[in-house]
Formats: structure tokens, C-alpha cells, sequence
């Protein structure tokens, strides 16, 4: 160890460089581990913060009393989104977070306080508590007044038929006034879903929410601080919870919805619960009918002619083959009835027929010729697979094989005439009987929530006394804003009533009758006309259990069919919020991994650097080694020693490293929070030293240096110990002999690199040919110029530049070196900075708009627009431009501007109106396998922030906790990045409780575009409508990326550093090495000037060469990977290139000035 | 510049003193020779020899005395005029050759022309010297595939590539052996008979320097001439 540190004073400057360049090595790879560690601890820290104590939450689409949770205690609380204005100057934010709370809420942090909040629900104007975020942004006082807008509380969905849907019944609006503001920290920072942005958080009194959404004691979220989770079996659910009432009478009992609809998830476990207890059932669905009318049978093909018309009347679908109604029709039905329908039935099914044959005629025609296209397609497929042309024309094939399809399984329903049956009133009104053909027409809600009116034809089957079942209105729920009016004429439904067709005899039925059905048809056929995603029954009339009185029947069926309720399939979530929370601090983008990927060709610029210096250092000692050897040492001992000196030196460089790095990060993270803001958004980072990442970024670099430096030792063994001794060593010396041979060498190696690119260009994934690529074409590169320095041939007419330039060749290994580090650096400069985009990107869209509250309303259609409010000029004006609706599942971000790893994406549903361009047209597409459908990604956002190949399905829960495969089609830099996207159609089928449009693309012509805007924010202010430019949208994605191309820039910059230290080394110790032969031409004649112009010219070749070797390798793995050079930052490269090269010319000349200050001539003295 | 210095090709050293802090390496030396003299220096080490030498090639200057190459001290001449002096009247043979190894023996030679304008006419007398110094199958070879005494020869071609009025050589035959070192002193001698220049060598070879007409002895920095007459070059 004595001998070591001898050794090392004595070759202390060596030592030093070798030493520093270790810490260089650490400190980037170390301090890039912190960068992860610090990004993940500073996530973390915000997840501890914004969820203060709450462990799990028990979260509902819907409204439900806090003691539905058998656990306690719990923090009772209504989560909402809404927006909010400042009463005075009309300052608006979107997006905002309303809470409903009381102080068990606040006690959740406990460092805060809990604010000024009032729960009197007797004032004027309640209170309201802001956050510092949204008090910015609303630019408002304690003691202002502000407007909330938040979503009202509905029981029908409003897509339903019988739902409402107009501004002022689902959004409801109150007036409060800020009593205190809280720091965005801690409670302040408050939110489910986890993002590093600052949240707008609002606190409303619960009591003051609950009175104004009417919903009284009732919440939608309960928190908990127990770290046990909540479970299933901890919900008291009741029927009452769950919306539904039984209605008890003498023998049976009705189960129904305050939704109207019994939803699937309600309706089948309560039918399966009948069938196990052996209760007879009878499922009924109730729906509106807008006209009944008979048709004239004799001139029905020719025109249809009615004689009479039913307005508005109730149509009631129940089993009619078995059960109550059909032994109450076998009662009621004479056999003379019964042939006159049969005979008309028969007469009916004859036309049919020859309608059928007809129709499926035409459709085998048209299915064939599909067919036969489809797979002309796929075979071409093989040849064309993969260009858009192919792929929009086989979509379409397909869309229209979907429809031809769905039209021949509709043929069906032609053969079959469906049969009705109507109270005698009715028959009598219309003056029907068995055998005619009776229409209904109806209302229905199209995809845009338009109600639109729908046509079916009947055969009258019987017609029933108006007694018994056909006079029990208990089978009809409650129509909302109808079921308690006096005269029909007060009816208040949603949809339009033309009240100029209730005849004086309709309002005397419902004086008598109410809501009475006048019309019968089969289950089957009721559901197949007016089943929805809310549900297909509104009754489920139950008898008693075999043995069991009606009480008791009651009391089991409630029993079993609670059992058989699963929570989530109700609209109940249970979060672990922390855990979850937690695990997302993981982060979207491993920062960590991404510094210590970018820093990866720094460490192996220093690698290089590393073995150049010791070899430099060994070559200083080639005497000692040639003693050592000569008095008797092993060749493996003497390596051993080197290899011993290194070791100990790069560890004290390492464990100085393990400081740099702490420095290295700290400057990363301010880099973050400043010059690089946009790739985290909101500076929130703080360091975190993880002392793990310390010592494996140490233990890692120390591993690759001492690699380098045992790769130079192993070839002290090549070196004669008469050469040594005469202080010679070959390491790199011009060996012309070898010519030869290296000109083969350099061939073969060629032909290696040749068939590298050729295997690159094959590979499909544009990462790992982009690396290939990059492999190759430096490889390449390296060799030609090795072959270069190794073949130097006589020049015909030796010049100074030439003479210059073959200078280069006297220390090949060491220009060699050089010309790496410095390719390196160029060639990822060059690459990444072509990934970068500084010029707004262009869009076909002119507007992205986001809605805090869903649009319920079509803003494509005149009468859409007008119902939400836009006068006939702004409707104008927006018919000018092409709106496309999405349907928005909340969730999180899985942009590159969430640096959370996303769990739950956010899923738009993409309306039909766009679905015919391609690459849209495959959401079209239905998918033959359950639980599978198509969607559609932001490659990146997939790839790089959810982690998954895009290649495979994605797996996502639907609205019933269901598992749900995504089958991937991806799109590139897309304005889709946050969200994955799937058919509005799927979307509807399987998050059936989602309404609305919230996200919208809009096209319009550049010179409307600002009237555009401010007329949609400004009319549709109440829904939170925020219109964002699409091309700012895309280039906030672009930032992101640009902030990481920036961050690697930075680090490409350092390796041209530590390249140009290398350069600047070289020369330096290639003027020691020289000094002799400097001095020589000096006595020759030459004057210093002379000398510092030649190697100045020898050097600035080095860097030359290297920059173009990296340019060009940069270049062609663009080109190569991309198929061609996409646009170009061609004067921030050109500016960045020059800048490099102004630094390695600086740099050189300070060598070369330094090197050349000491005496030279000195050296020539034999004595 | 050569031509303007003359064709008499006189040095002539007067009272020349150089010290090394307050060590006195050479004490009030003088001397003087003509063109066609050969010149040995001998003495001890440490006594001053390659130091006497460099002053003579303008490598370093006299602490007192005056140096008159041709009637010219070239210590009065600027940085860029000594130079080019130096290139046109002064080679160089020194005991390590210092050729260049990334450059073929032909390049080696040239070297020495690069520093000023070329002449047209350089590659034909570079090729003209190392056929007079036995190379001319060995012009493409690069130092490292020379022996030592071959090494040497381009060495002295390299420094009589400008045909200087001096040429001075520190120890040229000291890393070869006897037979070696013999023929690379005829050689010497031979190209010194012909190109009628001051031939000055410092040498601990006695024998060699037996073979000079001229030999100064450095012994205490005192210097003594003995002059021998003609020999045999």
C-alpha cells in the first residue's frame, strides 16, 4: 500500500485525471439514479400529501347514506367536478374539484388547521373555501362572491326516454361567497386521481351541497384512516340504497325502479332469485306510445292510410304466451276471435314472405359481393398489408359487411308479424278488431340525444276488458312528470308533447284510468323495440315463494337478492387510495432510468477516456514495467499491480463521484424546475438521496472504468522488456508492416457493418433500428478512419497540412479514442435533435374543448345547439364548423404530462360522425369475441407512460368491474395522447351510466376561429367549455418531448465536453510525448508558431472527423429508421454543431498554447 | 539568406561564456573555422559539449561572447530571421534521431523543407541524398522498419536536405555499435568532403574523434583546439 501511494504521488497528475474522470462517470450515472429517486420520493410525497390520512374510499356514481358502510368512522363527503365564476368579474375556472365536507374531512391533515367553513344552511349565501390554485386563477378575495356549477343530481339518466336534459335540470348552480382560502398543500391539495399539477379545490358546507342537490344525509364518497381495505361484505346495502322500492299487495309484490328502468345489474340477479326460490314472476316493461292508430288493411301496400289515432299512451310488454296475462286472455278470448286473427295472421305472412324472399334476395347479392372483396382484400393483403389505402378500403369493406349483416338478421322480423293486444277502449276508439294491423309510433333517443320517432307495425291479436291484469296500474312505475298530474295537458315530460292531439275522450280515460297500458305486446318484442343500456324491464311482479306467506316471500327474496348484488357492478368502487396512490409514484416516466439512459454514452465517452488516460499513464512507466520485468516479476503480477493502482484510484475517484452526483442531481432537478419546467409541469421536485442508487451508480461506472483499464494492462504482455526498458511500449504505434493484413481486416469488417444495416433496415421496431443503425454506421465510421490512420500512404508532395493531418496517425489508439468520444456526442446531438420539433405543429383541427359538465345536447344539429342555448346567429356561425363529439370515462391522464404511472385511463367514446375516415373506421368494426373491442392509442402514450406494447390488447374494467380487452390500433402524435378511444357504441354498452359529450375536436375555417371560440365558451360558460387551440395542444405534448430532447442535448453537450478533454488530453500529452521531434523541427528551422499551426490543424482534423463521423451516423439511422428526414431544426443544430466545434477549436488551441510554453530544444541535449 | 551570408561559410566563436544559474559551463571560449573544416568536440560529461553545440546551432544563446556565422551573429536577428536562418544554414544530427514515425524515410527528409517555401526541385535532392546515404530501396520505409544505423543515415540526410553551411551532430554514432557507428562516421566525413561544410560533432569516441582535423577539448568549460592537420575523412 506504501508502494501505492508513492506510486501515486509520483504519477499524481495521471492518477488524477483517471480519478476525476471516475467521479465524472459517477457522478452522471449516480446523480442520474437520484434524478429517478428524487422524481419517485417527490411523487411520493405529493400522494402522502394530497391524501393526508385517508386510506381507502369508498366511492359511488351515485348518491348513498354514509351508513350504508358498516365500518367506522369514517369522513363523509361529495365529490364533484364543476366550474367556477367570480360573480364580479366573471372570472371562470373549469375543472374545478367541488367538495362537499364537513371538519371530520379537515382533520384528515394533521398539520391543517381547519378553515372558516360554515355548514348553516340558513344564510343568504353560504360559504365557500377555495385553495390558493383556483384563487389565483379566479383572482378573488375573502368576502367575494362566486357562482359553482356542479351537476345535479338526477335518478333517470338523462339519455333515457324519460330523462331530463336541458341546462337548467342537470346543472345546478349556486351563489357563495369565499369565507377563507387554503394553501394548495395538504388538504389544499386534495384529489382522488393522482397528477403532479395543482388542483382547483373548492369546499362547499355538506350539508349546504346536499340541500342543493337534494339529495339530504346522502353522500357519494366515504374516506377512511383504518389501513384495513374496504370490502364488499362491509356495505349494508338495501333496497332503498340501491333505488329500488317492492310495492307489497295482497298475493304479490312489484319490484321497481326509481329509475324508472330496472337496471341489468338489479333486474337478473332479482330474476335469478325468484327462479332459485321457485317465485313466480311476471317481468313487465312499460313504455310511452305517442300515437296508436290502425291501418286500413285493404289499401295498406298501396298507401298507408290511418282513420284513427291514440295519443300518448301507456304500452305495457309482458310474457303473453304463459303465465297471468295469457290465461286472463284465454279467458277472454272466443274462438270466433281467435280464427279471425288466424286467418289474418296467415293472410299477413303470405305478403310477408314474398317481402322476405325479396329483401334477402337482394342482401345474399350484396353479402356475396362483400365477401368475395373482403377476401380478394386479404389476399392482397399480404402484398399491401400495412399502407393506409389498404387498410381504410378493408375497414370499409368490412363496416358495410357489419351493416348487410345486421340488416339480414333484421329481415327476420319481416316473416314474423308481432302481435298486440288493446283494452277494449282502445279498440273501441279506433274501431278495430282481431286481425288488423295496428301501428305504434314512438319516441326513442338517437346516439346525438335527439328524440326521434320511431314506427311499428302489429297484427291485433285480442282485445282485452279493461279488468284484472289489464286494469292494474300497480304495474306501471312512476312516469316522472306525468304520473301526478290531473289532465294530460299538465304533463311536464321531457320530450315534446303535441298537445293539439289529446282529444277531450283521452283526458276522460286518464281522469279514469291514468296511466292504464291500452296496448299489450310480448316481452320479447317490447324489449327488442325499447330496450336500452339502462335496462329492459320496469316491473318485476313476484307471487309468493311455495309455502311461504307474502311477508315472508318479501323478507326472502330481499335477503337473497341483497346476497346477490355485487357492489361494483352497481356503480361502488372501493380505493385503496394510498396503496394505489403509492404504487403510481412509481412514475409514468422513470427518470431515473431515462438520466441514466441518456447518460449511458457519457459513461462510455468516459470509459474511453479512462483507458486512454492510463494507457498513457502506463506508457509513462514502460521503463518501470521493463525493470520489473527484467528483475523477475510476472507479466501477471505486474498486471496485477496496475490493475491494483486502478482499482484503488478509480475508487477514490468513485467515492468522490458519490458527491458529484448529489451535485449533478441537484443541478438536474433545478434544471426540472426551470429550463426543463415542461416535462414535469409544476415544479414540486425535491432531492432525495437514495443511498442505494449511490453505490450502484458507483459500483456500476467502477465496474465499467476498471473494465477499460483492465482491457489496457492485458496488452502489457504484447510489449518486448528491451523495448520497455528503452521506454518504448507499442500501445498504438504506426506499424506498417501490418498494412496489409488491416486493409483485410478492415474489409471484413465492412462487410460486417454492410450486413448490420441490411439486417437494421429489416427490423420493424424503430427503437432497435434506430440503434442498429447507429451501431453500424459508427462502427463504420471508426474503422475506415482506424484503417485511414493505420495505412498512411507517402505523400506525393508533402505539405504542412498533410504533414499536419499525418500527425494524427502517430498515436492511432489515441486519435482513435478522441474521434470516438467525439462522434459519440455529435451523432446523439444530431439524433435526438432531430426528433426535435420548435415550429407549432399543424393540425386539421383548429379546436380541442373539454367540458367540466357533459353536453347533453348535439352541437351538430340547429336544434341541439338552440336547446343549449345559442341564438340563431351564434347556431349560425358554429354551423360552419365540424364539431366531433366524444363521450368522456373519467380517469387519469396517460399523456407525457402525467408523471404518475396512470392505472385507470381516461376512455373517450368516438361518435359514429367520425368513425368513416381512416384510422377511425376500425372502431366501426364489432368484435365476434365477448369482453374484446377495438380502440384506439397514442403510440407513445402507450409505449412510454402505460408501458405496454402496443401491439398486444389492453385490459381495462368496465362500469360492472367486468374485465374489458382493448384490441390496440395506434396512432402517432396524435391530440389523443391522454386518452385511449373507443366506439361511442361500445362505449355506450359498457359504461352505460356515462352521458354526454364532454371532449370535442372542431374544425373551422381559420378566419371564424376567434368569433368561434368566444361564442362557445362564452354560451356554454355554465358547462365548464374550455377551448384550447389543437396545434398548442400538440405542442404541449411536443414540449414534454422537446424537454427531454433538450435534457439529452445537455448531456450530449457534456460528453462533447469530455470528448473535447480528451482531444485537448491527446494533444497535450502527444507534445509531451513529441517534445523530441518538436524540438527537432524547431532546430530545423521551424518556428513555434509553425508548430502551434500544425497541431492545431492535427487536432482540429481529430475533431472533424469525429463530429462528421457522428453527424453522418446521426443522419442515417434517422433516415434509416424513419424512411426519410423529417423536418429539421436545422439552425438550432447547425447553431449547436458550431458551437461544439468553436469549443474543441478553443480548447485545442489552449493545449496546444500550455503545451508549448515549456522549453523544447532542452530535450535534444544528449548531456 | 544563405547566399546573402556568404560563401565563405566562416564561424568564428569569441569569448564565449554561457552559465546555468551559477553553475559556468563554458568560460571565455573562442574560435574560428572555415568552410571544409571538421570539428570534433570532446571532453568529459557534463562538460559543456552539446552546450557549445546548440549555441553554435543557434538553439541556445551565449550567456557572454559573441557567435559570427559568415560575419553575421545570429543572436541579433528576430525570432522569425533566426529561424529561417537556422533552416537554411544549420543541420542538425543528434544522437536520438527523432525521425518521425507516422512518415515514410522520403517524408523524413523533406521535413526540414516544410518550414519555409519548398524549393521544386526538394523531392529529386531528398531522393539524391538518401541514394548518396545508401537508402534508395528504402524511401517508402517508415522509421520503425530501419535499423539503427539506418535510422541515423536519414537522420543526416534529413539534415543535409537544405544544404547548410554547418552541420552539427550531438553523439551521431552513440546508440550504434562499433561497425555501425564507423560507417555512419564515413559517411559523414564523405558527405562533408562533399558538400564543403563546417562539419562540427560532439563524441565521446575518442576514435572518431581521432579522425577529425580539428578537435576541441572541453574540460572545466576551458576549451583547447588541437589542430591536427588534414586526416583522412
Amino acid at each position: 500500500m506504501q508502494t501505492f501511494w508513492r506510486t501515486a504521488k509520483h504519477y499524481w497528475q495521471i492518477h488524477l485525471i483517471v480519478a476525476l474522470c471516475t467521479a465524472v462517470a459517477t457522478g452522471v450515472l449516480a446523480g442520474a439514479l437520484i434524478v429517478g429517486d428524487s422524481m419517485r420520493g417527490s411523487l411520493r410525497d405529493i400522494t402522502l400529501e394530497r391524501l393526508g390520512s385517508i386510506q381507502h374510499a369508498l366511492i359511488a356514481d351515485h348518491f348513498f347514506k354514509p351508513d350504508i358502510l358498516n365500518r367506522q368512522p369514517t369522513v363523509p363527503a361529495i365529490l364533484l367536478n364543476g366550474t367556477v365564476v367570480a360573480a364580479e368579474t366573471e372570472t371562470r375556472a373549469s375543472k374545478v374539484n367541488v367538495y362537499g365536507v364537513d371538519d371530520t374531512f379537515f382533520r384528515l391533515w394533521k398539520n391543517s388547521a381547519g378553515p372558516n367553513l360554515s355548514s348553516a344552511t340558513d344564510k343568504p349565501f353560504a360559504d365557500i373555501v377555495i385553495n390558493e390554485a383556483l384563487q389565483n386563477e379566479l383572482k378573488v378575495q375573502i368576502g367575494d362572491a362566486i357562482l359553482v356549477n356542479f351537476p345535479q343530481a338526477v335518478e333517470i339518466h338523462p339519455e333515457f326516454l324519460l330523462g331530463k336534459r336541458d341546462a337548467s335540470d342537470v346543472i345546478q348552480r349556486l351563489r357563495l361567497v369565499v369565507s377563507d382560502v387554503v394553501p394548495t398543500e395538504n388538504v389544499g391539495r386534495f384529489r382522488l386521481h393522482a397528477h403532479q399539477n395543482l388542483p382547483l379545490n373548492a369546499y362547499i358546507s355538506l350539508p349546504v351541497l346536499q340541500k342543493a342537490l337534494a339529495q339530504s344525509g346522502k353522500v357519494n364518497a366515504l374516506f377512511t384512516t383504518d389501513p384495513a381495505p374496504i370490502s364488499t361484505d362491509m356495505l349494508n346495502l338495501t333496497l332503498e340504497g340501491l333505488g329500488l322500492y317492492i310495492t307489497e299487495h295482497e298475493n304479490h309484490l312489484d319490484l321497481q325502479s326509481q329509475q324508472f328502468l330496472l337496471e341489468p345489474a338489479l333486474s337478473e340477479p332479482a330474476l335469478a332469485v325468484t327462479l332459485e326460490n321457485d317465485i313466480p314472476t311476471l317481468p313487465t316493461l312499460t313504455y310511452l306510445a305517442n300515437t296508436i292508430s290502425n291501418t286500413d288493411s285493404s289499401q295498406k301496400d298501396a298507401s298507408t292510410t290511418t282513420t284513427q289515432k291514440i295519443p300518448y299512451s301507456t304500452i305495457l310488454a309482458l310474457p303473453v304466451e304463459e303465465g297471468v296475462f295469457a290465461d286472463f286472455l284465454s279467458r277472454h278470448t272466443t274462438q270466433e276471435q281467435q280464427n279471425r286473427y288466424v286467418q289474418a295472421q296467415q293472410q299477413e305472412l303470405e305478403q310477408r314472405k314474398l317481402k322476405y324472399n325479396e329483401e334477402t334476395k337482394k342482401v345474399r347479392i350484396e353479402l356475396d359481393r362483400i365477401e368475395k372483396e373482403i377476401t380478394e382484400l386479404e389476399v392482397q393483403g399480404q402484398e399491401l398489408r400495412g399502407t393506409p389505402e389498404f387498410t381504410q378500403r378493408l375497414a370499409e369493406v368490412k363496416s358495410a359487411l357489419t351493416k348487410v349483416k345486421s340488416k339480414a338478421n333484421e329481415l327476420i322480423f319481416i316473416i314474423q308479424p308481432s302481435e298486440i293486444y288493446l283494452n277494449r277502449w282502445a279498440a273501441d276508439d279506433l274501431g278495430v278488431r282481431e286481425g288488423d294491423i295496428i301501428n305504434l309510433t314512438y319516441y326513442s333517443v338517437s346516439a346525438d340525444e335527439d328524440y326521434i320517432t320511431e314506427n311499428a307495425e302489429f297484427i291485433l291479436k285480442g282485445i282485452v276488458p279493461i279488468e284484472g291484469i289489464a286494469a292494474d296500474t300497480n304495474l306501471i312505475p312512476k312516469f316522472p312528470g306525468i304520473h301526478d298530474t290531473t289532465d294530460i295537458s299538465e304533463w311536464e315530460p321531457p320530450f315534446t308533447i303535441d298537445y293539439s292531439l289529446i282529444r277531450d275522450k283521452d283526458e276522460t280515460y286518464w281522469d279514469e284510468y291514468k296511466a292504464m297500458p291500452k296496448a299489450y305486446v310480448s316481452l320479447d318484442v317490447g324489449k327488442r323495440l325499447w330496450q336500452n343500456r339502462f335496462g329492459d324491464l320496469t316491473t318485476i311482479r313476484m307471487g309468493t315463494a311455495p309455502g311461504q306467506d307474502i311477508e315472508a316471500t318479501r323478507s326472502l327474496f330481499e335477503t337473497e337478492f341483497l346476497k346477490k348484488i355485487e357492489p361494483e357492478q352497481i356503480g361502488f368502487q372501493f380505493l385503496s387510495l394510498k396503496e394505489e396512490g403509492l404504487n403510481a409514484s412509481s412514475g409514468s416516466t422513470d427518470f431515473g432510468m431515462l438520466f441514466s439512459s441518456l447518460s449511458g454514452f457519457i459513461i462510455i465517452a468516459v470509459a474511453l477516456l479512462v483507458g486512454m488516460v492510463f494507457r498513457i499513464g502506463v506508457e509513462q512507466r514502460a521503463r518501470e514495467v521493463g525493470i520489473l520485468q527484467a528483475v523477475g516479476y510476472t507479466l501477471t503480477k505486474i498486471r496485477h499491480r496496475f490493475l491494483f493502482e486502478g482499482i484503488l484510484i478509480t475508487s477514490i475517484g468513485s467515492l468522490l463521484g458519490c458527491l458529484l452526483a448529489i451535485g449533478y442531481a441537484k443541478l438536474m432537478i433545478f434544471g426540472l424546475q426551470t429550463w426543463w419546467l415542461p416535462a414535469i409541469g409544476t415544479p414540486f421536485l425535491k432531492l432525495h438521496v437514495n443511498l442505494l442508487s449511490l453505490l450502484s451508480g458507483a459500483l456500476i461506472s467502477l465496474l465499467v472504468v476498471i473494465f477499460s483499464i483492465q482491457m489496457t494492462v492485458r496488452k502489457l504482455g504484447k510489449v518486448a522488456t528491451v523495448s520497455l526498458l528503452a521506454g518504448q511500449t507499442d500501445f498504438g504505434k504506426v506499424h506498417s508492416k501490418l498494412k496489409t493484413k488491416n486493409v483485410n481486416v478492415s474489409k471484413k469488417y465492412i462487410i460486417i457493418f454492410v450486413i448490420g444495416l441490411l439486417f437494421g433496415a429489416l427490423v420493424a421496431d424503430p427503437i432497435a433500428k434506430f440503434t442498429i443503425f447507429i451501431i453500424c454506421i459508427l462502427s463504420l465510421g471508426w474503422t475506415i478512419f482506424g484503417k485511414w490512420l493505420r495505412a498512411q500512404k507517402e505523400s506525393s508532395r508533402l505539405s504542412k497540412f498533410q504533414f499536419a493531418l499525418k500527425n494524427t496517425a502517430r498515436q492511432p489508439a489515441r486519435s482513435r479514442t478522441c474521434v470516438m468520444t467525439i462522434s459519440l456526442a455529435c451523432c446523439i446531438i444530431v439524433a435526438v435533435g432531430a426528433n426535435r420539433h420548435d415550429a407549432l405543429p399543424e393540425t386539421e383541427y383548429a379546436f380541442v374543448a373539454e367540458s367540466s359538465l357533459p353536453l347533453h345536447h348535439s352541437l351538430r344539429t340547429p336544434d341541439g345547439r338552440l336547446e343549449l342555448g345559442f341564438n340563431e346567429k351564434d347556431s349560425e356561425l358554429l354551423s360552419a364548423s365540424e364539431i366531433l363529439p366524444f363521450r368522456v370515462l373519467p380517469g387519469e391522464d396517460v399523456s407525457c404530462l402525467n408523471l404518475y404511472q396512470p392505472q385507470k385511463p381516461q376512455i373517450l367514446g368516438a361518435s359514429d360522425a367520425m368513425l368513416n375516415e381512416n384510422p377511425w373506421q376500425i372502431l366501426k368494426l364489432g368484435n365476434s369475441q365477448q369482453g374484446k373491442i377495438h380502440a384506439i392509442g397514442d403510440e407513445k402514450s402507450l409505449r412510454w407512460i402505460l408501458h405496454h406494447n402496443p401491439k398486444e390488447n389492453f385490459l381495462i374494467q368496465d362500469e360492472f368491474g367486468k374485465y374489458l380487452l382493448l384490441e390496440l390500433k395506434t396512432v402517432d402524435n396524435s391530440l389523443f395522447q391522454s386518452q385511449l378511444i373507443i366506439s361511442e357504441s361500445d362505449f355506450k354498452k359498457y359504461f352505460p351510466s356515462q352521458s354526454g359529450y364532454q371532449f370535442f375536436l372542431i374544425k373551422t375555417p381559420p378566419e371564424l376561429r376567434e368569433e368561434t371560440l368566444q361564442t362557445l365558451e362564452k354560451t356554454l360558460e355554465d358547462y365548464g367549455f374550455d377551448v384550447t387551440s389543437a396545434s398548442e395542444r400538440l405542442a404541449s405534448f411536443r414540449a414534454v418531448e422537446n424537454t427531454y430532447i433538450s435534457t439529452f442535448q445537455s448531456l450530449g453537450g457534456l460528453g462533447v465536453l469530455l470528448g473535447t478533454f480528451g482531444l485537448a488530453l491527446v494533444l497535450f500529452r502527444n507534445i509531451i510525448d513529441r517534445r523530441g521531434e518538436l524540438a527537432t523541427l524547431r532546430a530545423f528551422g521551424f518556428r513555434r508558431q509553425l508548430l502551434s499551426k500544425i497541431l492545431f490543424i492535427e487536432s482540429s482534423f481529430l475533431l472533424t472527423i469525429g463530429m462528421l463521423i457522428g453527424i453522418v451516423a446521426g443522419f442515417v439511422a434517422i433516415l434509416g429508421s424513419q424512411g426519410h428526414l423529417p423536418a429539421f431544426p436545422w439552425l438550432s443544430l447547425t447553431i449547436t454543431l458550431l458551437f461544439i466545434f468553436g469549443f474543441g477549436i478553443i480548447a485545442n488551441s489552449i493545449a496546444v498554447a500550455v503545451a508549448l510554453r515549456s522549453p523544447l530544444l532542452s530535450t535534444l541535449k544528449t548531456e | 539568406m544563405k547566399e546573402t551570408i556568404g560563401k565563405t561559410h566562416q564561424l568564428k566563436i569569441s569569448n564565449l561564456s554561457k552559465n546555468f544559474g551559477k553553475l559556468q559551463v563554458l568560460r571565455n571560449i573562442s574560435f574560428s573555422f572555415s568552410a571544409g573544416t571538421s570539428v570534433a568536440i570532446t571532453g568529459p560529461s557534463g562538460s559543456g559539449k552539446s552546450t557549445l553545440l546548440h549555441i553554435i546551432g543557434t538553439l541556445e544563446e551565449p550567456t557572454n561572447g559573441q557567435v559570427e556565422i559568415n560575419g553575421t551573429d545570429p543572436f541579433d536577428l528576430s525570432e522569425p530571421e533566426l529561424a529561417r536562418y537556422r533552416n537554411a544554414v544549420i543541420g542538425f544530427v543528434f544522437q536520438d534521431h527523432h525521425l518521425l514515425p507516422q512518415y515514410s524515410v522520403l517524408e523524413n527528409v523533406l521535413i526540414p523543407t516544410l518550414a519555409f517555401e519548398q524549393q521544386p526541385d526538394v523531392i529529386q535532392l531528398a531522393e539524391e541524398l538518401l541514394k548518396r546515404v545508401g537508402l534508395t530501396d528504402r524511401m517508402s520505409h517508415r522509421p520503425a522498419e530501419l535499423s539503427g544505423g539506418e535510422r541515423q543515415r536519414v537522420a543526416i540526410a534529413r539534415a543535409l536536405i537544405n544544404k547548410p553551411n554547418i552541420l552539427l551532430c550531438d553523439e551521431p554514432t552513440g546508440n550504434l555499435d562499433a561497425t555501425t557507428a564507423a560507417t555512419i562516421a564515413d559517411l559523414l566525413f564523405e558527405l562533408h568532403r562533399i558538400e564543403q561544410n563546417i562539419l562540427i560533432v560532439v563524441t565521446h569516441n575518442l576514435e572518431l574523434a581521432g579522425r577529425f582535423e580539428n578537435r576541441l577539448k572541453l574540460a572545466n568549460g576551458i576549451c583547447t583546439l588541437e589542430t591536427v592537420g588534414e586526416k583522412q575523412l
